[in-house]
């Protein structure tokens, strides 16, 4: 089973249209990023808990090993930071060469904060997403021109079969004793090499330009636009929610919370 | 060249590997020269729309096409989509395309998989989707280009039926480029034959297969269907036939004189022969993979030296996991598999890959994925040379001699990935052969290949069974089966259900039947001239059984 797969269910978000779930996602992430405090982005934290258990309608062990994607880059920050932060006044430890204070604890939980806010909505989109939905709301909602909505559909359906050709291809070379640990940084560029030339020979002239013939044949682009066995139209409570967490981002930003600045600046203190 | 195809037509389109019968399909539907490019003279009409004056997706609704790989035509994960794509595109209404999708999905019989997954269907099914997806567009054309070449027998036959009823029912004419005529031969209205980009021949089945049954089956190099070799070996021994027979059917049993008796049975058939020692032993193996399929269970049988094994079952009766526990790439979950080297004997559990194919070739079904240099020259010359103790000189001379064996002089400097699809095969097979193995398994090795090339291939398996080597073959083609294989190998659902000589297996129509596959025609025609049992397996040992009684 892959890392990441749609879970089916009939939650709030699942049947929320993808756009606007698409949308919202990146909100959230902003969100994250242009806020220091880590008190906020705790709350922020708390509230995607119960996001991700109430309206996601995922039990937490749906997550499992997924959720350190976000988990391990915000555990590593929060340590680094603790340790390694320089200009601490409030010293909870002093080591000598390392001092741990309370600002440095502040700010690597501010830093490490920020991925499990963004990732792990990111994840729950995934999981609460079908990929077709999303393409064809892609084309129906944000009205991107099919040829490129495609583009994602057909790299859905080449993962699949990229990822049973790459297997095929170690085995076979494997078999003709090319060594599969290879040892030595030139040793292992030529061995992903030879493993990448077949492998895009495989995909492009074994399934995507049979993949081109087939979608052409089928009439693909006949018309600048297309016709959906489902409609795909956000619903008001959709638009009420996005709407809800653009206002909630927009007082955040003007009260003073969070600044567009802080995208950039990462290594200022969360401290006035 | 000239081609028609009339309205509600069945046309069969047989050529060599590279003659162009697919470019000529792609032409039907305007993808060439309009959306791939290439220089095009003369017009191609369909329906009275000249191809170069229309838009491909205007030509769609007059010509649908099924291609030969079922996963890479296949654009769409659910199904329900993927029949519901071309009239997406051509604006038809959603209560309109909902209706369209039940009706052509019940057409080819796949109603109940309108909600599934495309990555969980057959291959047989993977194809007939991509029927019902042709189909919606209502095409007065279908070509389907070699619909069943990746197919096990039933799902070639659940393709065959399907092409047939919508051409009977719906009048909807076919052009279906293949490779074999056996199944096909008695419902195509016509046969036209490509050869260089020409049409050599062109016209009814049975005086076709009649008057140039010898050039199509020796010049060209292309298969017959195996009863009308019968019946023109029949003829030049001076039996007559009111009308050129086609199938088992349409031969008449009062014509020729065959002993009802059972015939002794070919050289080739004997199955297990005792004395000879086991190269490959195989005892209690079970495999189950990390996701929890258990793929092999409890399978214990030996290989013996020198015999040619056919490996057999549906897909997914674990064959390749089988294979792949053979040569070191696959671990036994439980039982022990050995392996007879030059001078010991390994475990194959223990053992790493790298020795064992020091006697244990294989060639995969895909012999791109094998190439590992980019030239002809150091591609056979790998194996050799990793070996670490053979000389320069040496390897040279190996590896010259193999490639002239195989006629792969003049592209030496050539990349490998440049060969054409039978000189990458011969490649793939040269670079094992080099290495003089004890033991060669060739996965699905006829996949796709003219009779020329798999006669080569045949020749090239006696050849090494000759020095002593072990072959072992994955294949659905029942009529190299009975033409090659000393011994048959049956797995359904990860157990043995078969071991013993192809005839035997021939001669077993449950076993056939539980296990998806089916006899040879020549046998089927033999057993109506014996209904019990046959030997006779091959057209050469019907021949050889018709000239000895006379």
């Amino acid at each position: 089973m892959s890392v990441l797969q749609y879970i089916d269910g009939n939650s709030f978000f699942h049947r929320m249209d993808p756009t606007i779930k698409f949308i919202w996602t990146f909100v959230i992430s902003f969100l994250a990023f242009a806020v220091m405090n880590p008190f906020f982005l705790a709350i922020l934290f708390v509230v995607q808990m119960l996001i991700i258990r109430i309206l996601a309608g995922l039990p937490f062990r749906s997550l499992g090993k997924r959720a350190w994607i976000a988990f391990g880059p915000a555990l590593m920050f929060f340590v680094f930071y603790t340790f390694l932060y320089p200009e601490g006044k409030g010293v909870l430890l002093d080591l000598g060469i390392v001092k741990i204070t309370v600002e440095g604890m502040m700010y690597g939980a501010a830093i490490g904060l920020r991925f499990p806010v963004s990732v792990l909505m990111a994840i729950v989109f995934v999981l609460t997403t079908d990929s077709r939905k999303f393409v064809y709301s892609l084309i129906q909602v944000l009205k991107i021109p099919p040829k490129y909505a495609y583009v994602l559909m057909v790299a859905l359906r080449t993962f699949p079969l990229a990822e049973e050709e790459f297997h095929n291809i170690i085995d076979a070379q494997t078999i003709r004793g090319m060594d599969a640990h290879a040892k030595g940084i030139k040793k292992r560029i030529e061995r992903i090499r030879l493993i990448i030339i077949p492998l895009m020979a495989r995909i492009f002239k074994g399934n995507l330009e049979q993949m081109a013939m087939a979608m052409d044949s089928r009439a693909f682009e006949a018309y600048d636009r297309m016709t959906f066995i489902e409609e795909c139209k956000p619903s008001k409570w959709d638009i009420t929610f996005l709407a809800l967490w653009v206002v909630i981002f927009v007082v955040v930003i003007a009260a003073g919370i969070g600044s567009f600045g802080a995208f950039m600046n990462t290594y200022t203190p969360w401290k006035d | 060249m000239n081609l028609t195809v009339n309205e509600g037509e069945f046309l069969v389109l047989l050529g060599p590997s590279g003659c162009g019968k697919s470019t000529l399909a792609l032409t039907a539907n305007g993808i060439v020269p309009n959306q791939i490019g290439g220089k095009i003279a003369g017009t191609v009409e369909i329906d009275g729309m000249n191809t170069r004056q229309h838009a491909v997706g205007e030509l769609a609704r007059k010509v649908g096409i099924v291609f030969q790989n079922p996963d890479a035509q296949i654009i769409h994960l659910h199904v329900e989509d993927e029949v519901a794509f071309p009239m997406q595109n051509l604006l038809v209404q959603p209560q309109v395309m909902r209706e369209k999708i039940n009706e052509m999905l019940e057409v080819v019989g796949m109603s109940r998989f309108k909600k599934s997954l495309t990555t969980t269907l057959s291959g047989g099914q993977k194809q007939r989707l991509s029927i019902a997806t042709a189909l919606t567009m209502d095409p007065k054309l279908l070509i389907l280009d070699e619909p069943t070449v990746h197919l096990d027998p039933k799902g070639a036959e659940e393709v065959i039926d399907t092409i047939v009823q919508l051409n009977r029912e719906q009048n909807i004419a076919i052009l279906l480029i293949e490779h074999k005529l056996d199944e096909i031969i008695q419902v195509a209205d016509r046969i036209a034959v490509m050869d260089e980009g020409v049409v050599v021949a062109d016209g009814d089945p049975r005086e076709l297969l009649l008057n140039k049954a010898n050039y199509i089956m020796n010049d060209l190099g292309l298969f017959i269907p195996q009863v009308t070799e019968v019946a023109n070996f029949a003829v030049t021994r001076g039996y007559t036939f009111a009308s050129a027979p086609l199938s088992v059917e349409d031969f008449p049993t009062n014509t020729i004189k065959l002993r009802r008796d059972g015939f002794a049975g070919g050289q080739n058939h004997q199955g297990n022969v005792a004395g000879r020692r086991a190269v490959i032993e195989i005892r209690g193996v079970s495999f189950k993979y990390p996701i929890g399929t258990k793929a092999l269970d409890n399978i214990s049988l030996d290989v013996q030296e020198g015999e040619i094994a056919a490996l057999l079952g549906s897909n997914g009766s674990g064959k390749t996991t089988l294979a792949k526990i053979l040569i070191g790439l696959l671990k036994p979950t439980q039982g022990n598999v050995t392996i007879r080297g030059d001078n010991s004997v390994y475990d194959v559990s223990k053992t790493s890959p790298k020795v064992l194919s020091r006697f244990i070739g294989f060639s995969f079904q895909n012999p791109e994925n094998q190439f590992v240099t980019e030239r002809v020259f150091d591609e056979v010359a790998f194996g050799l040379r990793i070996m670490n103790n053979i000389s320069e000189d040496e390897i040279k001379r190996r590896t010259m001699g193999i490639i002239e064996k195989f006629g792969l002089v003049e592209f030496i400097d050539e990349h490998p990935l440049n060969l054409s699809m039978g000189q990458k095969r011969r490649l793939s097979i040269a670079t094992m052969l080099v290495l003089e193995p004890r033991m060669i398994i060739f996965d699905e090795p006829m996949t796709g290949q003219d009779k020329k090339r798999t006669d080569f291939i045949i020749k090239l398996i006696q050849d090494l069974q000759g020095k002593g080597t072990t072959s072992i073959f994955i294949t659905h083609d029942m009529h190299f089966v009975a033409n090659i294989a000393t011994h048959a190998i049956v797995l359904n659902e990860g157990k043995v259900a078969f071991q013993g000589s192809p005839e035997k297996l021939f001669n077993s129509p449950e076993i056939l039947s539980q296990n998806s596959l089916t006899d040879p025609v020549v046998h089927k025609l033999a057993m109506k001239f014996d209904g019990q049992f046959s030997s006779i397996i091959t057209v050469k040992e019907f021949c050889d059984v018709m000239e000895a009684e006379q």
